[in-house]
């Protein structure tokens, strides 16, 4: 294989690395309803990278006071 | 109209005090219904937002307003309220922050908070700190800054005189919490011996994946305040004070005759089947008695509104005041007086606003005000 060659091939590992090279994921995030929040998780395994931390508020569960029921979701730093 | 009460708040003493007398009066008004008008911002009022008080001007209040990117104010007059269009907050670019939790009004800008990195004003710029940098931090594998409830109800986590940011961060792999103190001038952080309650780990509600867990909202509230700190918890009636000077722990375990003092402990052999099985044992936990965090009311009292278990969508709501050394000297079931009382009470001097719980027009915010004597 000739240098060029090799030269490019490692560039495209490298792009390609760095594009699924996910990030972690933080803040608060609005869900609708258990299987919404549900949804929500799945997809942030898929995407969100290690040491996430994001709380997920279901808005529309109604409380009578006007606060909503939440859930804090946690990655490990470093698994 | 003002409807007036003057409750007889049973009294409780904090065991040893045999000055106190076991009954004091609180006396307690409710104002009219006053509203405001928020769609020149576009907050909405069924909404609740990352919210902070200006430490100059006790009824002003800072709301990030997540649809414009932008800090608003607004002002809290009984005659005269106001909400203003703020500054925007960039989330990309040399002084952009991206995502935040909680902040606060620090030299004519903000200081924001996020999962474990604090952004500081510094000469017209922001300065990023991350805390997963400092070697004493990731010996003690301390990963998270403790996020408390999501609205942002009385985190306090800045002291103005020593210009030093307190907050309890967490472990992921073992649940344990430390508070932990970061000195702005000196870019130092430090651990502070502080015994959270043994009752907190009975509490915790986790659904575990490999390396992913969900948490029940559980996590101490910590609020600065002159020389100490108070750290109290919304599934228990005990708090602890601590002194930053003394460097001494205080416990406390305040009584009450209209409510119980703890959440139910939640059943830990539960095999949650699915997910959405998990968050039903969650919610069910959140709905139980949930304590609120302490504020300072006027120059001599702290109060903290307890909200009552919600059966059948509809609770009650409590109010209990302690003098300055935390023993506490009246409670009250305010939902007797007003129960359209919602979730958020702030404080305003010697009085407090409160969101109305009804909310029927998203660009109208109704709320009341609470004087106490």
């Amino acid at each position: 294989m000739s240098k060029k060659k090799m030269k490019k091939i490692i560039l495209t590992l490298g792009l390609l690395a760095l594009t699924f090279a996910a990030f972690p994921c933080e803040g608060t995030w609005i869900a609708c309803g258990a299987q919404d929040i549900q949804d929500m998780v799945i997809d942030a395994m898929s995407n969100c990278g290690p040491g996430s931390q994001f709380v997920i508020v279901d808005l529309c569960d109604g409380n009578p006071d006007g606060q909503h029921h939440e859930v804090h979701v946690l990655f490990e730093s470093n698994p | 109209m003002k409807r007036t009460i003057i409750n007889l708040a049973l009294i409780f003493l904090l065991g040893c005090s045999e000055e106190k007398s076991s009954e004091q009066f609180l006396r307690i008004d409710i104002s009219e219904k006053f509203s405001i008008d928020l769609s020149s911002v576009g907050l909405s009022s069924m909404r609740d937002y990352p919210i902070a008080q200006s430490k100059e001007k006790l009824n002003l209040f800072f709301i990030f307003n997540a649809f414009s990117r932008t800090i608003d104010s607004l002002l809290i007059d009984e005659a005269y309220s106001k909400v203003t269009n703020g500054i925007e907050i960039p989330s990309e670019g040399p002084n952009g922050v991206e995502s935040f939790n909680y902040f606060i009004p620090y030299e004519n800008q903000f200081i924001f908070l996020e999962k474990n990195i604090v952004y500081l004003p510094d000469s017209g710029d922001l300065r990023k700190v991350n805390f997963s940098k400092f070697p004493l931090l990731m010996d003690e594998n301390l990963e998270f800054i403790s996020r408390g409830s999501s609205l942002a109800d009385g985190f306090d986590f800045f002291d103005y005189k020593k210009s030093t940011i307190y907050l309890i961060f967490e472990s992921f792999s073992n649940n344990r919490k430390k508070l932990v103190s970061y000195d702005i001038s000196k870019n130092a952080v430090d651990l502070i011996n502080l015994e959270l309650v043994n009752e907190m780990e009975k509490h915790i509600l986790t659904y575990n994946n490999t390396g992913i867990k969900a948490e029940n909202p559980h996590k101490p509230i910590l609020k600065v305040e002159d020389d100490f700190l108070i750290i109290s918890y919304p599934f228990t009636n005990k708090f602890h004070i601590y002194d930053l000077k003394e460097k001494k722990q205080k416990d406390f375990e305040p009584k009450s005759e209209l409510f119980k003092s703890e959440k139910s402990i939640p059943d830990h052999n539960l095999d949650y089947s699915s997910f959405t099985n998990y968050l039903e044992i969650s919610n069910a936990w959140q709905d139980d008695i949930k304590f609120g965090a302490f504020f300072k009311l006027g120059s001599s009292l702290f109060y903290r509104i307890v909200r009552g278990s919600i059966i059948n969508s509809n609770h009650k709501t409590y109010i209990e005041v302690f003098d300055l050394n935390f023993n506490k000297i009246g409670e009250s079931d305010l939902s007797i007086i007003q129960p359209d009382l919602g979730a958020i009470f702030l404080p305003i001097g010697s009085k407090i606003f409160v969101k109305a719980k009804s909310q029927s027009n998203e660009d109208i915010l109704n709320y009341y005000m609470i004087s106490l004597d």
